[in-house]
């Protein structure tokens, strides 16, 4: 009786579709995103502007590690409402972007260029790369309702804290942005319209 | 300040100095905390914590000097306290709160009384009331508010039984001032039941802030509000249904809602903005742990956690739900042997809110084993191996981004020996073997450079030797090897290797207490690397050819000092200088000196 019992209880579980297993995906009807297996810093960084400019959020999610931070340039005690935030907000705050830019992108394009900093090189240990970058980032939108105005571009400086994670690869454990003047909007200013 | 030192009893004052210097950045930084008493009740709480931060020639900045600076200051004397016969409390205070940066700068003042009541056993009752005023100056253009600032609280606690107690906790804070007002109110309770072998314990917590702020850092023309409103929910159990077996239940709720409202002009300002947004997380966790035989125990967790996120009309709506269930058995837990094993299995998935051809709704699947087991083969040497395997397999179920559907896979191996052979001498040897194979679902049986292996070894040999009482030498050497390369499918995984790279690390530490109260700790590292690519030559055929040598050199001292329990003082110094073929050097100086006193 015991080993009908069991027969019949692997048979049932044998028959049950894996719960752990991801769904069924359509073909692919597009040519495939930028991803570079980041076995050294700067490839984190080549990463992470291709996934603003193809706008995948697993690419981007792919170059921060869990205790990743985001902060910029600012005054305390000025009232705003978050002067930094973290992994979990980074990721919903791109999460949104991409598809708010996704979706329409027959009337809005965001595109975004990183250069080295020739005046200020990186620094490499063993498990930590800091690297800065000048940046250009492009949002253009036909819409005059949205909050994001047609064209904006944001400039600045930002800084990045690399490490090595437990995988033995690189991901961005800090991320600092800097205005590129008083007048421009920045890349933080940018991300604080998807919150 | 000398005021306050003479003739005063003090309480735990504490004074913090630190500097350092890290290439073209120096910070100061400081802290004091200074609370004497002159008439037996009274308490005299004195704050300061103050931060610079110079960026020499920021590059940030067109080379010019950039700082930035906070200041806090509090003066605070507890006329009465509330604690004992006294059941009421007074106290005056002041505080002034500076921040500058570059050429933007705020400052705000507050002078207030506050008063504390303790009507029955368990219940305080406080509230303080400050005038207050707040500067802010944006390149010259100066802004001033004049108001109030109002705090209430009220905390109860209550034990029923000696492990059973029940407590709240509201308080109000709120800011009476013309253009940017804010307001916030919130309370916690909390229900706790502390059994021999059952546990309950229930928490509840909300929170209403309604703030206006300045929506530009560089001017003062629009202003946006934000209300903010969250509540949490926290349940957590845990039972002994039988002997030797243990459950835990853990739930939690959460929720997040913000609301923006922006008046006034918008502008080149209108990123910061803040759209409508609310989040509600619900998530359960069961854990179960049972003892088998005498040395065995078995446990297994499930997790189920659904998120909705609702960014209006950003078109950011989404679901996310992650179901994981792990499984584990540890064998041993004795000096001599043990063994274990786990797997753990987890999917979380992504559904948008409404389709359209570019949603991307995704899942995420993880598998993740793990095998390991230590042997002490004698007193003197201990045998330890631990491996691991782990696939992440990321899933689009759009076709617009399918083809970036990709398994993650990751091989780990690490044996460690160590080794006692005398009292005075330690040596572990560790090695490390290490795979990540990335390769897409679409592109498996096709030449694609997006595939790809990175595997890497590493052994190092660690020594401690005690020469004496006061003296521990640790050197070390450490190995390493690393490659990279395409993957190609040929019936099994095949590598087309790009560049390989190997190097060789010698290091020695000291640890030298000449004095009591007195260690030094100076060290040197070296570093050598050699890196080769893998070209096509003229004649076709592939060659490995340099592509880089580096070289780099670290020397640290740092010396800790401390006369007695209530003073340290240390200084830590390094110097590094890199040598590379294909980047350019670099010399480092870092510098931190620290000093901390309680008295």
């Amino acid at each position: 009786m015991k080993s009908k019992s069991l027969i019949i209880l692997i048979l049932f579980g044998l028959t049950c579709t894996n719960p752990f297993s991801g769904r069924d995906s359509e073909t692919p009807s597009e040519a495939e995103g930028t991803f570079i297996t980041p076995v050294e810093p700067e490839i984190v960084l080549l990463n992470l502007e291709a996934s603003y400019n193809e706008k995948i959020i697993s690419n981007f999610i792919q170059c921060l590690d869990t205790t990743f931070y985001f902060t910029f340039d600012f005054l305390q005690f000025a009232d705003l409402p978050d002067t930094s935030w973290g992994y979990g907000a980074e990721r919903i705050i791109t999460d949104n972007i991409f598809n708010y830019y996704r979706a329409g992108q027959d009337s809005i394009s965001l595109s975004l260029s990183m250069q080295a900093i020739e005046s200020l090189p990186g620094v490499k240990d063993d498990t930590l790369a800091v690297l800065y970058r000048e940046y250009e980032l492009t949002g253009i939108s036909s819409s005059v309702e949205r909050a994001v105005p047609d064209t904006v571009i944001y400039t600045g400086t930002a800084e990045f804290d690399i490490i090595q994670t437990s995988g033995n690869l690189w991901a961005i454990r800090r991320w600092a942005d800097n205005h590129a003047s008083t007048n421009d909007t920045g890349w933080s200013d940018f991300k604080n319209g998807f919150r | 300040m000398s005021l306050f030192l003479s003739g005063a009893v003090a309480f735990g004052h504490e004074l913090i100095f630190d500097f350092s210097h890290n290439r073209e950045t120096y910070t100061w930084s400081d802290s004091l905390v200074y609370r004497p008493s002159y008439l037996g009740e009274d308490r005299v709480l004195f704050t300061n914590t103050s931060r610079s931060t110079l960026i020499k020639e920021s590059v940030l900045l067109d080379k010019k000097d950039r700082w930035q600076e906070n200041y806090r200051t509090m003066f605070e004397w507890k006329i009465r306290q509330e604690q004992g016969p006294n059941r009421f409390g007074a106290a005056t205070f002041f505080q002034n709160e500076y921040s500058s940066f570059e050429e933007r700068l705020v400052s705000e003042n507050k002078i207030g009384l506050s008063a504390s009541l303790s009507p029955v056993e368990g219940l305080i009752l406080k509230n303080s009331g400050a005038f207050s005023t707040t500067v802010r100056d944006y390149y010259g253009e100066k802004h001033r508010v004049n108001g109030y600032n109002n705090i209430l609280t009220a905390n109860y606690n209550h034990r029923f039984a000696p492990r059973t107690l029940v407590s709240f906790d509201v308080e109000h804070d709120m800011l009476i001032v013309p253009d940017v007002p804010t307001s916030y109110l919130e309370g916690h309770s909390l229900f706790q039941s502390l059994g021999n072998s059952d546990t309950v314990r229930v928490r509840l917590s909300g929170s209403l802030q309604n703030n206006k702020y300045f929506t530009s850092t560089t001017s003062f023309e629009s202003i946006s509000r934000q209300r903010r409103t969250t509540a949490n929910a926290n349940l957590a159990v845990s039972l002994e249904p039988a002997s030797n077996t243990h459950l835990w239940l853990t739930s939690d709720f959460d929720f997040r809602e913000y609301r923006y409202k922006h008046y006034g002009q918008s502008g080149a300002t209108s990123g910061l903005l803040g759209s409508n947004n609310d989040t509600r997380t619900i998530d359960y966790r069961l854990t179960a742990a049972r003892k088998l035989y005498k040395h065995m125990e078995i446990n297994s967790h499930y997790l189920y956690r659904e998120s909705k996120e609702d960014y209006g009309d950003l078109g950011a709506k989404q679901k996310v739900k992650t179901g994981e269930f792990a499984v584990g058995v540890d064998v041993g837990h004795l000096l001599i042997d043990s063994v274990w094993a786990g797997a753990t299995f987890s999917v979380t998935g992504y559904f948008s809110e409404r389709v359209s051809s570019f949603f991307s709704d995704r899942d995420r699947a993880m598998e993740l084993y793990n095998i390991g087991a230590k042997h002490r083969l004698s007193p003197h040497m201990t045998i330890r191996v631990d491996g691991s395997y782990r696939d992440f397999h990321q899933t689009y179920v759009s076709g617009t981004l399918s083809a970036n559907n990709n398994h993650n896979e990751v091989y780990v191996l690490q044996p460690s020996v160590e080794v006692r052979p005398y009292r005075w001498l330690r040596i572990v040897n560790s090695f490390l073997m290490h795979a990540n194979y990335v390769w897409y679902d679409y592109e498996k049986n096709v030449s694609s450079e997006r595939n790809t292996l990175f595997r890497r070894a590493r052994w190092t040999s660690d020594y401690e030797i005690i020469v004496s009482r006061r003296l521990t030498v640790q050197p070390s050497y450490t190995y390493k090897y690393e490659d990279f390369g395409q993957l190609l499918w040929k019936d099994q995984w095949v590598q087309k290797t790009n560049w390989d790279r190997r190097a060789h690390l010698p290091a020695i530490e000291l640890r030298y207490r000449p004095f009591s109260g007195i260690e030094l700790n100076p060290g040197v590292s070296y570093e050598w690397k050699k890196s080769w690519e893998f070209v096509l030559s003229e004649s076709g055929a592939i060659e490995r050819v340099d592509k880089e040598k580096f070289e780099r050199t670290t020397i640290f001292l740092g010396v800790e000092y401390r006369p007695r329990a209530t003073t340290r003082i240390s200084m830590s110094a390094l110097r590094r200088i890199q040598k590379s073929s294909l980047y350019s050097d670099d010399t480092t100086n870092q510098f931190v000196i620290n000093v901390q006193r309680s008295f």
